[in-house]
């Protein structure tokens, strides 16, 4: 089993939690100046063909051996004094190692990355935001604000998933920069908070979904991408579905782009809904208002916490941890200083007073009926949840538990306390005959650790059960 | 013109309030305006604007104001999630920042 954070690399024997080896990552301690918060990783470990591969927080990219721990390649793929930065699982795709990058709200341009997993040459760079004079470039202003799209955002930090049937690979890309539209004239700014399906052998964007158009409040598109086949209209569909930080649940056609449900599964209030022929979000006045100078309150300020959802076709059903966590915010001016922060905007971010700090919850992704939602009073929850094809979810809370769910009612079947805040997903595996279930504990992350502030003791282990056969 | 020099540094010092250093002396405005202004390119975008509401870092505001020392050891070298800044900050820099965490912002 391997593990990854942002300060070491773990190889842990399955069977009995023994460490193998463990291998520190090498950072410049700087870059954490960038970070903001701290050096932590999104995504597991990657493993392909003897080798393990994952980024530093100092925007390198880099291959292990997965036997020894020993360093194969490493290789720089941006500034980190520019403000880009690592945190990002690589992922595999049609044997090339698609790599992506964050600093979405620092003074970057977003990018993917394909290298030859064997030697770490670059293969391809595919940038999400296009160039002058490249297709999608006439969305930015560049008469009016010609250095915008160099800045623009569209970070890919979060993790992306692959389709070897269709040959392609679905990745998200962040939020437009600086979050303040009047830095940016209110462009569309492709391809920002969108999702790109991309030819992973050479980078070409084959098809792109842009979710936000001139995205004024953070909303990465960047969730991962959940692949299944449903039933549209009586015909089976290949869709993806998507738990969008703006608070709607897509399901996109993913042959093609087309969104076929734009459901909201949290409150909304920037926008009545998403006009399915267009593609586009229904504005509410909300953006007029903030445009005004007025502070406004933006719900929501993430739909999930950057988390994994799941999907049961037995049930039909979505399972995700949501939370209900508006952004009171006010645009203001911001001085550009390459490699610092440039949202323009200042804000808060809490949960209304008596009011659920999020839900577990079940969804149907095409009509957005809620099945049933299990209220989470103290803190939301920062864990994926994982669904079982016996019924059960698996998910954790900031509070330390790992838990497991009853897919019919959210009801908790079982819980252990472990030593600090569940912030993975778990997997499920089998070993030699019997199931098993891991879970990383450790608070961290940017959000979690600040909702949570100093009530949650941190330090990271890693916990295994076994599903007993009665 | 002396004399009303004077006095508009007399008033500022007068918002400053609270802010004295460890020998009794309070800090000067210039030294509280230089700090703010480092404040706000380096440090805000983790430890909020103005001090205030910070989005992923320790409030400031909560900084004990007898541990000077432990500022400047944890600016210019970092601990834990907290970056160094020793080889962008210089120790009048860094000082300066001192000053503005001590001072505060005025209240509006």
């Amino acid at each position: 089993m391997y593990v990854v954070n942002g300060n070491w690399t773990f190889a842990i024997d399955v069977a009995t939690g023994r460490q193998i080896w463990r291998t520190p990552v090498q950072y410049e301690r700087g870059a954490l100046r960038v970070a903001t918060s701290g050096a932590l990783m999104r995504g597991p470990a990657t493993i392909y063909q003897g080798k393990l591969f994952r980024q530093t927080v100092d925007a390198h990219v880099l291959a292990l051996d997965m036997k020894t721990g020993k360093e194969i390649w490493k290789q720089k793929y941006a500034d980190w004094k520019e403000g880009y930065k690592g945190v990002i699982a690589p992922i595999i795709a049609n044997g090339v190692l698609v790599s992506g990058m964050a600093g979405g709200d620092s003074t970057t341009r977003g990018f993917v990355d394909g290298y030859d997993p064997d030697t770490g040459k670059q293969l391809w760079r595919r940038y999400t935001i296009p160039a002058p004079g490249e297709p999608g470039s006439e969305t930015w202003p560049h008469q009016t604000k010609p250095d915008a799209w160099k800045y623009g955002g569209g970070a890919t930090w979060q993790y992306a998933s692959y389709d070897p049937q269709l040959d392609l690979l679905y990745i998200g890309t962040g939020n437009a920069e600086p979050y303040n539209p009047t830095f940016r004239d209110g462009a569309d700014c492709l391809y920002t908070a969108s999702t790109l399906a991309l030819r992973p052998k050479t980078g070409e964007m084959v098809w792109y979904y842009q979710s936000v158009p001139n995205d004024s409040f953070d909303f990465d598109a960047t969730a991962e991408s959940l692949l299944a086949e449903l039933r549209v209209d009586g015909q089976m569909r290949k869709v993806l579905i998507n738990a969008h930080k703006n608070g709607f649940l897509y399901v996109l056609d993913r042959t093609n782009g087309k969104p076929i449900a734009a459901n909201p599964y949290v409150k909304v209030n920037w926008a009545t809904h998403v006009d399915l022929k267009t593609g586009r979000p229904v504005l509410t006045d909300l953006l007029d208002r903030a445009m005004k100078g007025e502070t406004v309150n933006v719900f929501p300020s993430r739909g999930t916490n950057a988390t994994l959802i799941s999907f049961n076709p037995k049930t039909g059903l979505v399972y995700l941890n949501s939370w209900n966590f508006p952004r009171l915010m006010k645009y203001v001016d911001f001085k550009f200083v390459l490699g610092t922060g440039s949202t323009g905007i200042e804000s808060t971010m809490t949960t209304p007073k008596g009011e659920p700090a999020g839900y577990h919850m079940a969804m149907e992704p095409l009509t957005g009926k809620v099945a049933w939602q299990v209220p989470l009073m103290d803190f939301a929850s920062s864990a994926g949840m994982l669904a079982t094809d016996g019924g059960l979810l698996f998910t954790g809370l900031l509070t330390g538990e790992v838990v497991a769910l009853d897919q019919d009612n959210g009801k908790t079947l079982w819980q252990f306390k472990t030593g600090s805040s569940v912030n993975a997903p778990p997997i499920t595996y089998t070993h030699k005959g019997r199931q098993y279930l891991t879970v990383l504990s450790g608070r961290g992350g940017s959000i979690a650790n600040r909702v949570v502030t100093d009530s949650v003791p941190t330090g990271g282990s890693v916990w295994t059960f076994a599903l007993m056969p009665e | 013109m002396r004399v009303r020099r004077a006095s508009v540094l007399g008033l500022a010092l007068a918002c400053a309030g609270a802010a004295a250093q460890d020998s009794g002396k309070p800090f000067a405005a210039e030294q509280i305006g230089k700090g703010s202004a480092l404040y706000e390119t380096h440090c805000q975008t983790c430890h909020g604007p103005r001090l205030a509401n910070p989005e992923w870092a320790k409030d400031l505001r909560k900084f004990p104001r007898e541990d000077q020392a432990r500022f400047v050891d944890t600016v210019t070298y970092g601990v834990r999630n907290m970056p160094p800044w020793g080889d962008v900050l210089r120790p009048d820099d860094i000082d300066a920042l001192w000053a503005y965490v001590v001072a505060g912002e005025k209240k509006k």
